[in-house]
């Protein structure tokens, strides 16, 4: 499963912080066997930079860094190829995606986790998963779940 | 061989304000020049994006491909660029994180220089020696 920039960038706004880390902890030891590609690295610091809050952004990507470790992809030059390709059949969906996809089908696991990104829904060669299901999975039943299903 | 390193601005800069044709033909002339002009992977995405925001979807696919045979053989950016790339920006904080990427791939590759159209703040950069296109071209 490869882990969407909209984890570090925005579920540390919507569901805060804690959460993501424990979401990034668990793909680190292994339990969720996921990983994350370098395209995640550029959207935290461009995310935080555009913002004027470049600090911010260096304080977000060193940790997501420690904590992923050897679980973030290089996008290859080959990536970028598929994710062209994949653009044929899903006109809707942002190069970002398309991007995402890519890596994730290249590593074999067409699973994305991603907060936001309904045109994943386009790309009919991956499914996304949502919080939710993900927490579940984990059984990681806290707080934002029952606030959900209240 | 002079080692020259295109940011994508010169990519939007050309589609943007002097047509898709002229960028074509200023990118393949910059491409077959007695210098060597390289791009990195990420040169597309940022590429393709400005498409996507505007809408252009088409143009994501067209243009794509278009800038793939120009530049056969980007280099990849790997994830210590990024690394490096996070530590400049305690350094040059006005600068665009595209353009400090670009300055540890750069660092990386030996090259020469960047030709760029928008700096977005590179001009604080010591890594990135800006060459101006037009004079290349000219030469």
């Amino acid at each position: 499963m490869i882990v969407d920039s909209t984890i570090p960038i925005i579920a540390t706004q919507q569901i805060g912080e804690a959460w993501s880390t424990v979401i990034l902890a668990e793909i680190a030891k292994d339990r969720l066997g996921g990983a994350t590609d370098s395209l995640m690295l550029m959207e935290i610091l461009n995310a935080y930079w555009a913002q004027d809050a470049a600090f911010e952004g260096q304080r977000l990507y060193q940790y997501f860094r420690r904590t992923l470790k050897d679980e973030i992809k290089t996008v290859s030059v080959e990536d970028f190829d598929r994710a062209c390709e994949l653009a044929a059949g899903a006109p809707r969906a942002q190069p970002r995606e398309l991007l995402h996809a890519a890596v994730a089908l290249r590593c074999g696991d067409p699973r994305i986790f991603g907060i936001d990104g309904p045109s994943y829904d386009e790309i009919s060669q991956v499914a996304r998963v949502a919080l939710p299901a993900l927490l579940k999975e984990l059984k990681l039943k806290g707080d934002y779940i029952e606030e959900r299903e209240s | 061989m002079k080692r020259l390193f295109c940011d994508s601005s010169v990519a939007f800069y050309c589609t943007g304000c002097i047509g898709y044709r002229w960028a074509v033909k200023v990118l393949n002339e910059l491409a077959v020049r007695a210098f060597h002009a390289d791009v990195d992977s990420f040169f597309f995405m940022e590429v393709v994006n400005q498409y996507a925001w505007s809408g252009d979807f088409e143009g994501i696919r067209s243009h794509w491909r278009l800038l793939r045979r120009i530049f056969p053989t980007p280099v990849t950016v790997t994830v210590e660029d990024f690394d490096q790339a996070a530590s400049m920006s305690r350094l040059y904080p006005e600068a665009a994180p595209r353009v400090l990427m670009r300055a540890a791939v750069m660092r990386r590759c030996g090259a020469d220089g960047i030709t760029a159209t928008f700096s977005s703040g590179m001009e604080g950069v010591p890594e990135l020696k800006r060459i101006n296109l037009m004079s290349e071209l000219k030469t």
